[in-house]
């Protein structure tokens, strides 16, 4: 018999009997449903993350040093590095300088003070687009570049208790790399909206306005970020860039995760050490985390699948006890054993798109009700979040992953109870024999 | 440009010592060696009122030991109740501060805030203006009713919290009132010191004021600067035991 035919048939009977059909379609569509939305939101989970993280750190692999007692950070070696980096040939699409002053810059206005827990020191020409793409308050995005200015960006929640406006006038008082007192006074030019781990007490200023606060020099800066356009290999190309480096400059071992990195950190040297870390390194606490939610959203696929698979069972077995009589009449018309097992695949085959297709559209309708509300009401869940919303992210592999398993769940499902009916005998068969 | 700036501030001072007969550096020497305590210890009740304005006051007792000779002090906290075995204790070149629910002693340092007020670590040891800065200019001004030689003071090394001073120093050789600025000239701290008390042949204050130049809130229209007064009652040149100036008596007095 002719496929085309065959497929023909199983459409017909599907929807002579789409009544029947219609519990396990919901079935099936929910259970997709259900498992797209957990993966998507995971997914989309674990960018948000890495997307907050990879602006708030400038960078995919990072080398910066250490200088000890001070405990600044400093990069004395740009050119050395630099060289580094061309002759490792890990080919970064871009490469970011940063000053970073961590914990004890102050922001005072009106006589009131806000502790800063990152004050950067960026190049503006350099990190434009990004700073053009972060979101800000209403009314405070940056307009002019603010190359060379005492322009400086801060974070909703800092504007907040500090009761700033763009256009004010802030004090920052820092320590210099020699422990003195030194201020600045910087003008207010944006307010960043930032609801991620990263976003909550920290300011952005010109690279080299924040060197002289700090007692550096011009060309000194903390770290050096290097962008790259694929990310799958990272650590390799850490690995490959610390083989370069190492016999250079003062290294420090490599790390492997944050605790690591804290041990290396707080040993103690004369002058300047260096390290190089991927991203993963500092996200390497949100990563863990991840990775449990990870498992308890498989828990609750394996759950999902074995109500599906179930249900499936139990709900086809139905229909195709309802149906015996049909397929005994199949078989007495001519139809073979192997072409009416084949017709019933079929026809579940049809009903698991339908199903797929069905799941897909319920689970973006879904996503987009959750994506309506926002979740900072969770102690501690912002870190997960987009500009305060939970946002799904869809992969083709994720999609193509879950419809398989989906499928291997639905398969023994359908295929034993056709099996089963299709070898009844005839007189069973007509007679409306048990499956 | 800055060595124009040194050489013509070293004419001034050659042109003030030629005209006034006062060498600055000795001015200084003289402040100093008037509040420290070389040949003896010192012992003294200091009470720290913290007046944050719109947030209230908060008042701290605490118990100070120097010996200047070493170098050494050591501050115990007696009130608020819940800060109360809490201490500091200056040896060589370390600052440890001691808390008695953690029971352990962390670094800290001179140039941080003393128990959150505006006072710092190192307003509680001895005094080395002259050893910390140059004088790079001098006036004679009147002070309420002091006379005073107000001097323009920059620090000569990295130690120091703040690398520039206005100094207002009496005829009596005594430090009433400093204002400290910022590396980029900044006024961030003024300190007023309007009486003394004589303890043998020296002197400590009765009260020093620190007003936050920079922190403070708006009230009623205006504002009102964050301030710190601290009283300093019973000074004592009594010799401290050799054991005050340990972990030990920290932990001893902690529990």
């Amino acid at each position: 018999m002719h496929f085309l035919y065959k497929l023909n048939l199983a459409f017909k009977y599907l929807t002579g009997h789409f009544r029947r059909y219609i519990f396990l379609l919901i079935a099936l569509s929910f259970g997709f449903a259900v498992i797209t939305v957990m993966s998507s939101l995971k997914e989309g989970m674990t960018q948000s993350v890495f997307r907050s993280s990879e602006n708030h750190y400038a960078g995919h692999i990072f080398v910066f040093g250490m200088e000890k007692p001070s405990g600044f950070l400093l990069v004395n070696d740009d050119e050395k590095i630099i060289r580094a980096v061309e002759e490792s040939g890990i080919s970064p699409v871009r490469v970011v300088r940063r000053t970073s002053y961590f914990r004890e810059g102050l922001l005072y206005f009106n006589g009131k003070a806000v502790r800063q827990k990152n004050v950067f020191g960026v190049d503006w020409e350099v990190e434009k687009e990004d700073f053009l793409n972060l979101q800000y308050v209403e009314g405070s995005a940056p307009e002019n570049d603010l190359t060379g200015t005492n322009g400086i960006l801060i974070s909703e929640l800092t504007a907040g208790e500090l009761k700033v406006l763009k256009g004010d006038q802030l004090t920052l008082q820092v320590n210099t790399r020699t422990g003195q007192k030194n201020t600045g006074t910087f003008i207010v030019q944006g307010i960043i909206k930032d609801n991620s781990i990263f976003g909550s007490y920290k300011s952005f200023v010109d690279r080299r306005y924040l060197n002289q606060l700090l007692g550096m020099e011009v060309e000194q800066y903390s770290s050096l970020g290097l962008y790259f356009q694929d990310l799958r290999d990272i650590q390799e190309k850490t690995d490959r860039l610390y083989a370069v480096l190492k016999s250079r400059l003062a290294f420090s071992p490599p790390v492997h995760n944050k605790k690591e990195l804290t041990f290396q950190m707080d040993r103690q040297w004369e002058g300047v050490r260096y390290f190089t870390i991927p991203l993963q390194v500092y996200v390497s606490q949100v990563a863990d985390l991840l990775t449990a939610m990870e498992l308890i959203s498989y828990f609750l696929y394996v759950i999902m699948v074995l109500i599906v698979m179930l249900s499936i069972s139990v709900t086809y077995s139905l229909i195709l006890h309802e149906r015996t009589v049909e397929i005994g009449t199949m078989q007495a018309i001519g139809l073979s054993i192997r072409n009416v097992r084949i017709i019933l695949v079929m026809e579940a085959s049809l009903l698991f798109l339908l199903a797929i297709a069905a799941g897909f559209l319920t689970a973006l309708g879904v996503l987009r009700l959750i994506s309506l509300f926002s979740f900072s009401w969770i102690p501690g869940f912002e870190i997960f979040m987009d500009k305060g919303k939970l946002t799904a992210s869809f992969t083709v592999i994720t999609i193509l992953r879950n419809i398989l398993v989906l499928m291997l769940a639905a398969l023994p499902a359908v295929f034993i109870p056709s099996m089963l009916i299709s070898k009844l005998n005839l007189s069973d068969s007509l007679s409306g024999g048990k499956v | 440009m800055i060595r124009r700036k040194y050489i013509a501030a070293c004419f001034y001072l050659l042109f003030t010592v030629f005209l006034y007969g006062v060498d600055f550096t000795e001015l200084l020497e003289k402040a100093d060696g008037l509040v420290n305590f070389p040949d003896s210890d010192f012992s003294a009740e200091y009470t720290i009122v913290q007046d944050r304005p719109g947030q209230g006051q908060t008042t701290t007792v605490s118990a100070v030991f120097r010996r200047d000779s070493d170098k050494k002090y050591v501050i115990i906290i007696l009130k608020p109740e819940i800060s109360k075995g809490q201490g500091y204790l200056k040896m060589e070149d370390t600052l440890w501060f001691y808390d008695p629910e953690s029971r352990r002693f962390n670094s800290t340092s001179s140039k941080e805030r003393f128990q959150n007020s505006n006072a710092r670590n190192s307003d509680f040891t001895r005094s080395t203006l002259a050893l910390d800065y140059d004088v790079l200019e001098g006036e004679r001004v009147k002070l309420g009713r002091f006379d005073c030689w107000l001097l323009e003071l920059k620090a000569n090394n990295n130690e120091v919290t703040y690398p520039l001073m206005r100094i207002w120093i009496s005829d009596d050789g005594l430090v009433r009132k400093t204002e400290d600025y910022s590396l980029s000239g900044q006024l961030l701290r003024t300190t007023a010191i309007p009486d003394y008390q004589l303890t043998g042949n020296k002197y400590v204050p009765v009260r020093i004021l620190f007003i936050d130049n920079l922190a403070g809130a708006i009230i009623g229209g205006k504002f009102v600067h964050e301030k710190t007064q601290i009283t300093i009652a019973g000074p004592s040149l009594k010799s401290v035991p050799n054991s005050v100036f340990s972990k030990t008596f920290l932990e001893n007095i902690g529990r």
